[in-house]
Parts: C-alpha cells; sequence; structure tokens
C-alpha cells in the first residue's frame, strides 16, 4: 500500500504504508504535527499515515517539505518514505564532469 | 541572466508599443550583410554585450555599404569589449536624430516606489550628470496603485527642465508605455538611452531592461534562464540551481560560482572550499575570515528567507557537487530561519550523497548554526550520527564569523594531517 503527493517544490513524497501498523514510534505523524500550519500526515484508524488536508491544499503549500517524516521514519520507524524532487541537469552534470575526471568529492 | 540584451530589450519594447529600429541580430559577417541590405543603408552594427560604455570602447560602427557591414561585423565579432566576448551583433537602421532624450523607469528604495527618470539632454554618460547636475536629469515618483495614466506623464514632462510642449505631448504615451512595461514584466529596470527623437517621432535607439531575478519564472515566454546576474554566462551549476526558487516562494537558494574551475584558486595559492550562508551580510564576512586563512571559497551561496528544507537539500547537493572543493562550511547569521529545517535539508543531502556512511562526509565540514532552532538544528546532526564524524565541526550562537573560520582551519588541518587531502 501506497501513499504519495505531490509537494509545491514539484517534489512527491511516497510512503510505502505497508509495515506502518507494526510501527510504534509513528515517527512521520508525530514530526508532522509540530510543524506550522499543522499536521499534514495524522495517523488512521488502520495505523498507517494519511494526509489531513486535501491533495491540492498540500500541493499549494500546506506541507512545508520539512523533510521531518522522510529523516524521523528512517532512524525512528521503519524507513519507508521516499522524496523525490527534481533537480534537472545534475545528474548529466555530474556524469560530464566524472568523465572528464572531475568526479565531485562525494564520488571519489 | 535577468539583464536582456539590447536587441531583446528593444523586441520587448517594440511589442509593447515604442517605435525602434527597424533590424536584426545577426551572428555572421553573413547574416549581417544581409540584414543591412533587407533594411536598407545606412545601418548601425552594435556589438551585443551586457557592459555600459560599449559605444566609448568600441563596440558601435557605422555602414553604408554591404562591405562596410561585413567589414564591422568582421571586427566585432570575436572580439571582447570589456573582457566580455562578443558572440551576435544588432545590425540596425542608423537614425537621423534630431534630438537625444533619456527615459527611465525603476525601483526607488528609499522612497519604496516606483520612479522615472527624465532628461531631456541626452543620456550620455547619464550617471555623471546626475550626480554633478543633478537638475538635468528630473525625477519623479509614480504611485504604483494608480499607475502611470497619460495626464500623469504629462504632468510629469511638464515639470521636466527643457521640455517643451511638443515633447510632453510626443514622449507622454512613450513614458506611459516605458512605466507598463515595468510593470508587466517584473522589471527592476527599463531604460531608453538614448530615445532619439525624430522627425518620424521618438524612436528607441537603445534598451536596456532587467527583469527581477526572482520573477523570472512568471515570464517563461522571455526564454530568460533564471540564474543570479554575474556578467558572464551561467555555468551548469549555475543554471541547475536556478531551478530551485523556480514556482517556490519559499526562502531563497542563490548560488554563484567565483571559480568555477579552480583556477583563481589554485594561482593564489589558496585552498578550494565550498560555502553556504544564511545571509549575505554573514556570507562576506565570513569569506573575509576564511580568506587570509588560507582558503577561498569557490562559490558564493545565500539560503536565506526560511527556505524548505527541500530548498536546502537541493542547494546543498548543488554545492557540494563542484568538482574541486576540500571542506564546506555553512555559516547562518544570527537569524529568525527555522534552522531545523535547514539542517533536515543538509542532513538529506548528506545521506544521500555519503551513502556508504551514512552521511558522514569525506571532506571537512563545518555547521555554525546561530539563530532559531539553532539547538534543534544541531540536534538533528546528533540524531543522525553525523555529529559523531571526525570531519564534521558543529558550532552554535556562541561563535562569530572568525572563530568559524578558525574552527575550520583547525578541522581541515586535521583532515588533511589524518588523511593525506585529496588524491
Amino acid at each position: 500500500m501506497t501513499l504519495a503527493f505531490e509537494v509545491l517544490s514539484g517534489g512527491t513524497l511516497t510512503i510505502d504504508t505497508t509495515a506502518c501498523p507494526t510501527c510504534e514510534s509513528k515517527a512521520c505523524a508525530t514530526v508532522c504535527a509540530e510543524q506550522s500550519p499543522g499536521p499534514v500526515l495524522v495517523i488512521g484508524e488502520d495505523g498507517r499515515p494519511r494526509l489531513k488536508p486535501t491533495l491540492t491544499e498540500v500541493k499549494r503549500g500546506v506541507c512545508t517539505e520539512c523533510l521531518g517524516c522522510l529523516l524521523d521514519c528512517e532512524i525512528r520507524g521503519r524507513n519507508v518514505v521516499r522524496f523525490h524532487v527534481p533537480l534537472p541537469g545534475l545528474e548529466a552534470f555530474v556524469a560530464s564532469e566524472e568523465a572528464a575526471g572531475r568526479a565531485p568529492v562525494y564520488r571519489k | 541572466m535577468a539583464r536582456l540584451s539590447e536587441y531583446q530589450g528593444k523586441d520587448l519594447l517594440r511589442r509593447m508599443g515604442i517605435s525602434v529600429p527597424r533590424g536584426g541580430v545577426a551572428h555572421s559577417q553573413v547574416e549581417a550583410a544581409r540584414i543591412a541590405q533587407e533594411i536598407g543603408f545606412p545601418v548601425a552594427i552594435k556589438a551585443q554585450v551586457l557592459a555600459g560604455g560599449r559605444g566609448k570602447a568600441g563596440g558601435i560602427r557605422f555602414a553604408a555599404t554591404t562591405e562596410e557591414v561585413r567589414m564591422g561585423a568582421c571586427a566585432l565579432l570575436g572580439a571582447s569589449i570589456h573582457g566580455i566576448p562578443v558572440e551576435a551583433i544588432l545590425v540596425e537602421q542608423r537614425l537621423a536624430l534630431q534630438r537625444e532624450a533619456y527615459l527611465a523607469v525603476t525601483a526607488d528604495p528609499s522612497r519604496r516606489q516606483p520612479i522615472v527618470l527624465l532628461s531631456l539632454h541626452g543620456g550620455v554618460e547619464i550617471e555623471e550628470t546626475a550626480t554633478q547636475d543633478p537638475a538635468r536629469v528630473f525625477q519623479a515618483p509614480v504611485n504604483i496603485r494608480e499607475g502611470l495614466s497619460d495626464h500623469v506623464a504629462r504632468n510629469i514632462l511638464r515639470r521636466t527642465p527643457g521640455a517643451t510642449g511638443a515633447d510632453t505631448l510626443a514622449l507622454a504615451p512613450v513614458l506611459c508605455t516605458l512605466y507598463r512595461t515595468y510593470r508587466t514584466y517584473d522589471c527592476k529596470l527599463v531604460e531608453i538611452n538614448p530615445l532619439g527623437l525624430t522627425a518620424e517621432g521618438p524612436v528607441a535607439a537603445d534598451a536596456r531592461v532587467d527583469i527581477d531575478d526572482d520573477a523570472i519564472w512568471r515570464h517563461p515566454e522571455l526564454g530568460l534562464t533564471p540564474t543570479e546576474e554575474t556578467g558572464r554566462a551561467p555555468t551548469s551549476l549555475e543554471v541547475i540551481a536556478g531551478t530551485i526558487d523556480q514556482g517556490d516562494h519559499r526562502g531563497t537558494a542563490h548560488f554563484v560560482q567565483l571559480d568555477p574551475d579552480g583556477t583563481l584558486t589554485r594561482k593564489l595559492g589558496k585552498i578550494p572550499v565550498a560555502f553556504d550562508c544564511v545571509g549575505t551580510g554573514a556570507s562576506l564576512t565570513a569569506m573575509d575570515e576564511l580568506v587570509p586563512l588560507g582558503y577561498y571559497p569557490v562559490n558564493f551561496a545565500d539560503t536565506s528567507g526560511n527556505p524548505s528544507a527541500s530548498k536546502m537539500y537541493r542547494i546543498t547537493k548543488v554545492i557540494l557537487s563542484q568538482p574541486h572543493i576540500q571542506g564546506y562550511l555553512f555559516v547562518s547569521c544570527i537569524s529568525s530561519q527555522q534552522l531545523d529545517n535547514t539542517a533536515r535539508g543538509i542532513v538529506a543531502a548528506l545521506k544521500e550523497l555519503f551513502p556508504a556512511s551514512g552521511g558522514k562526509p569525506t571532506i571537512p565540514m563545518l555547521f555554525a548554526f546561530r539563530g532559531a532552532f539553532d539547538q534543534e538544528a544541531i540536534q538533528v546532526f546528533g540524531d543522525h550520527g553525523i555529529a559523531a564524524s571526525p570531519w564534521v565541526r558543529l558550532l552554535g550562537r556562541d561563535v562569530d564569523e572568525r572563530e568559524a573560520a578558525l574552527a575550520f582551519r583547525d578541522l581541515h588541518q586535521r583532515w588533511h594531517d589524518a588523511t593525506g587531502g585529496l588524491q
């Protein structure tokens, strides 16, 4: 089962909620509740995160993209949150630099 | 770039309804000759470089025959004006000017409103004229809510020294259209210098249009690349960084490479480091402290205005993709920015870029979080194990920029001694 939603930056947050009912921390919802203007993720009766606002509201910026759910789920939850945001051209740039012997430090 | 070339600016003015000379842009002698033959002689050939004082530097030539056009194009294309290579030339009608005027619309930060600038004495070295004889350049504020209507424009012209009744009637519509251009395209400056007064009416003999960097994404029709204005062509990384603010108003991610290929750093005998700062003032101060210690920030970055963690994640990836860096500093000013979000973005980027070590970097990195939620920011690094890296140093609000730079030097020296540095 997957919860996916687009955010203002053009990125997409995807949560594989299969393991969420067994997660004790519910870290995603905990950290989200601390953010202004209030929680985007809340825990449903099935123990899985769901959106409190509508998809449109989230896309218009209600989700502040704090990445708290991504990071806290990784260390306190089941590590099932993924975030993809486009950064057009970066991969091609890094590949061309590597080919020219100028790899960035994180590829060395 | 936010500043349009002359031919782009003139095209914009023409579309808005201001007369400009007939002409076209050329990238070769053949193209230049063809345009000249189409529009008829005599013509002006103008280097398309984003630099002032172009005429005095030999960037404008006149031609009465096809051969002269070829010679003029040959001389300009490939030459450089104030260090900027000429890659395009504008070939256009040479105007028979009776008089020259200067018209501009810009923002006056002290008044917090737009102003129009006018001179009926021509616009050659207008900045000097404004300094030496301010009365020759008339300024009038515009009420942004009311805009600039024809009768207001006529009133402004009526008060402009040297303007005749005929000038008022001829220039008022141009002024109104110039203001409309300024507002429509989110400009910082729209300038016609000179506005040629000809027998056929006013004609924009030159045009300068600067679009607000942060509004470029609102005008895809202009085909501009949303990068910082540097006076040179943007680098690949600057173009990539320019997409980060696109369509997302939450904070800013400004990024400029100061030494894209590391040549200057090597020449100065310094150590290249990547850099990010919250607030431009703190950025300059921190850079000033780093350079005497033997380091050179190869980029400028300002991530302020409370950017989302998502923005921080992306700009950090861009900053760390610079190929020759041997360290990284993040320094915030004493800011109201929510620094825990800033930290989350950086940590997310580090974990992605250095997956084998769980985000622990292979080069020295110093983070000085000073301001709102600074302790929480440091805690984020602790929670994810990155603070435990021997090559990471986290500082709080009790340090100034000099102490941060000195701490980085200590860290870098320890790293260099232990690892031998980057091979």
